[in-house]
């Protein structure tokens, strides 16, 4: 009797155990769940309330992803931008900002959390991952929102951000965080150089950059020029190259790449000579972010950058500075590049009406302005550089204008169906150029090869 | 009434080892029963629901450059960190394990990179590889050393998260050969040094047949360490350049994550845990009998 007593005892402790794991399990899948289940179970009060009274006491709560990409206090402005909104629709909506990363972070966190059944409200993505959201159907098209406006709503947007962002006839995304790449130069050191402008062609830059170069003892102290390189955006910086040399990387429908086009192969011949052949820039990949850092230190005497550095290099930079559009080779002089605001699908329609009203706030001239100012990337509206401090801005600083003004050259940016693979697939291969291991053609070849096997089907 | 009393006391065994149980069930042989299933399917952006490929997707991977690539790359980062920073691991607790204060602060700066989280230590290497402003280049331009492009050359990234790698593990090897030295008696050395054994005679007849269990549990922590830590890749090169630090675990999670292809992440899982098997199933049953405990 003793021993079965102790043994019960040692019966029921052990089940006890068991069912405590299994409760400390079930209940941390409560906690990851649980937001999104009151976020579901309001929606729905708020539905039910909505159809007796209009009224609704709760406010419309928004999960609205986004990714930092440049240099400067970024995140700090579209935190407050979130703050002005949500005191102007205080009762109504509530926006809860999440820093996610860079672009490719936001993207993969996005498609994880949706696939998890807790889809973000919205978010800003690349432009050109309109092809990954859709095919996944994760985001919602705009036009049935764009038809409430007035239709000089949608006119008022720079064409070519509008660019891109159609499947089908359907618009899923609106621009926010765009910008191009432009040439940042030393005026200084350029006039010391004897350079009297800012080179326009290859040629131009071939030349002005041998002058600017500076040698001390053998070693290099100041390039002519620098241009990020290396890694998984490496496609970026290397397609105004082929652009200026005449050549779109993709189609519209994005299923098809041109890497080994002859024109291709000689606009990356060409940035590999400006390393090794005419040898005004270091060789080997180059960081993003150390590249202003470089610029701002004097060791180089031209950077291409993306305009989203503008606000930053302007306050920091100890020298007088010119920006101006990238040379070319007869094509247009840069690609587009940055963030859009998409909406996503699987969330209630409330939320979609506010997610619309948060986008239309962001657009709106004031803040696209401002924002404008404060980062660099270009004002997304025509009345943006009509507001009056975007206006006095300009005036005092007219190297703010020149990405707008560029907008008129620039071509779309490679985007393709499932693009994180092709875009990749060519990275990859710039890399293999610019550290040597591969001849450019050969290099080409192997992009194109691996990118249409990651477009097969499409 | 024996047999029925060995039963019970089995079942209570196994009621014990239901809470484990139920989480490797879970975040163990099902994600792993899952993966063995997906990596059968062709499923990525264009075919969310999948649809079965039969073996398609282990021949595309065995003919995909990058995952020879990954593979390679993984081989030698196992063969470039696992034996020297044993090595170095033995020979720093050889060397303090004689207790002074001096030892105690060694010990300690040793051990010190272990409670660093490895996000933390990648940005500090970062800073020191960094071409222009970096630590070493600094060091390198006073000493007169030739400029190393660390993360920006094929060739030398994977020295570079060789040399991060040790130094962050050998310090914690350390502590396990500090105690495997512990449970060696005192009186063995006593003897052998009144026979007059030298210490190079000691060490290799004495000392390190001795810790040969403790090496090899730290063999076999440093050569699953190998296959298992990525997370300086993400900081330092996502991969880069042109693949020539992409580790196997950070390619299933490009191909997952970024890239979408949830069928060939999941086939290079299946093709990763089968290699894993495979060096356990050597670990126990060939180096385990050769070992004298």
């Amino acid at each position: 009797m003793k021993t079965n007593n102790k043994s019960l005892f040692a019966l029921v402790f052990v089940l006890l155990l068991t069912l405590f794991t299994i409760t400390a399990c079930g209940s941390s899948e409560d906690a990851s769940s649980s937001e999104d289940e009151t976020k579901s179970e309001e929606a729905n009060k708020e539905t039910e309330e909505a159809s007796e009274e209009v009224s609704s006491d709760k406010p419309v709560e928004l999960e609205f992803y986004y990714p930092v990409s440049v240099g400067g206090a970024i995140a700090e402005k579209v935190e407050s931008y979130v703050e002005q909104f949500n005191q102007q629709n205080e009762g109504k909506i509530v926006v809860n900002p999440v820093f996610a990363g860079s672009y490719a972070d936001t993207l993969t966190k996005a498609k994880t959390a949706t696939e998890a059944g807790n889809s973000p409200d919205l978010g800003i993505f690349l432009q050109t991952d309109i092809f990954d959201l859709t095919d996944l159907d994760y985001v919602e098209p705009v036009d049935e929102f764009i038809a409430q406006e007035d239709e000089s709503f949608i006119d008022d947007f720079y064409p070519a951000l509008l660019d891109g962002s159609e499947i089908g006839g359907k618009r899923y995304s609106l621009p926010f965080q765009r910008s191009t790449q432009v040439l940042y130069y030393n005026k200084e050191v350029l006039k010391e150089a004897g350079v009297e402008k800012a080179p326009e062609t290859w040629d131009e830059l071939v030349e002005a950059g041998q002058k600017l170069v500076k040698e001390e003892n053998g070693e290099v102290t100041r390039w002519g020029l620098q241009v990020p390189m290396g890694g998984p955006m490496g496609y970026w910086n290397i397609q105004p190259f082929a652009l200026q040399n005449g050549v779109e990387l993709a189609n519209p429908e994005g299923t098809e790449v041109a890497f080994n086009d002859a024109k291709t192969i000689e606009a990356v011949q060409f940035f590999y000579d400006l390393a090794h052949e005419h040898k005004i820039m270091p060789e080997g990949p180059q960081g993003w972010g150390d590249i202003p850092t470089n610029f701002l230190a004097g060791n180089t005497a031209m950077m291409v950058h993306s305009t989203g550095s503008l606000t930053n290099v302007k306050e920091k930079a100890e020298f007088d500075f010119g920006v101006s559009m990238l040379p070319t080779n007869g094509g247009d002089r840069t690609n587009l590049g940055g963030g859009n605001l998409y909406i996503f699908k699987d969330i209630p329609q409330e939320n979609k009406d506010a997610a619309w009203e948060f986008i239309k706030f962001l657009t709106s001239p004031e803040i696209a302005a401002d924002w404008s100012m404060a980062s660099g990337y270009i004002g997304v509206t025509k009345s943006a550089y009509e507001t009056p401090e975007l206006k006095a801005y300009v005036e005092e600083f007219p190297e703010a204008a020149v990405a707008r003004d560029q907008l008129e050259e620039a071509g779309a940016e490679l985007a393709t169906h499932n693009n994180g693979k092709v875009t990749r697939a060519f990275s990859d291969e710039i890399d293999a150029v610019i550290t040597g291991s591969k001849s450019v053609e050969d290099a080409m070849n192997d992009a194109q090869e691996n990118a249409e096997r990651a477009l097969k089907g499409f | 009434m024996f047999k029925k009393q060995t039963l019970k006391v089995n079942m209570y065994g196994y009621l014990f080892l239901l809470p484990a149980l139920i989480f490797l069930i879970l975040f163990t042989y099902y994600p792993t029963l899952l993966s063995i299933h997906d990596s059968f399917y062709l499923k990525d952006n264009l075919r969310p629901e999948g649809a079965f490929v039969g073996l398609d997707n282990y021949k595309y991977l065995l003919q995909d450059d990058v995952f020879q690539k990954v593979l390679w790359n993984n081989l030698i980062f196992a063969i470039g960190t696992v034996p020297t920073s044993i090595m170095l691991a033995m020979f720093m607790a050889v060397k303090l394990n004689k207790v002074t204060r001096i030892n105690q602060w060694m010990k300690t700066s040793y051990f010190y990179p272990t409670v660093i989280p490895l996000v933390a230590v990648a940005n500090i290497w970062l800073f020191i590889y960094q071409p222009d402003f970096g630590l070493y280049t600094r060091f390198a331009d006073f000493f007169g050393l030739p400029d190393i492009p660390w993360l920006q050359s094929e060739l030398w990234v994977m020295p570079a998260m060789i040399i991060l790698t040790i130094w962050k593990e050998a310090g914690f090897f350390m502590i396990f050969f500090l105690a495997g030295l512990q449970n060696i008696p005192n009186h063995i050395y006593e003897s052998a040094s009144m026979e007059g054994a030298s210490n190079g005679y000691v060490f290799r007849k004495l000392t390190f047949p001795l810790l040969m269990p403790t090496t090899l549990f730290v063999f076999i922590i440093a050569l699953t360490n190998s296959v298992k830590t990525v997370d300086h890749i993400f900081v330092m090169t996502e991969g880069g350049p042109n693949n020539a630090s992409n580790l196997i675990l950070y390619y299933i999670y490009q191909n997952r994550f970024t890239f979408g292809d949830i069928g060939i992440a999941a086939t290079a899982s299946v093709i990763l845990i089968v290699v894993l098997l495979a060096i356990s199933l050597i670990n126990f049953f060939v180096l385990d009998r050769k070992i004298h405990y």
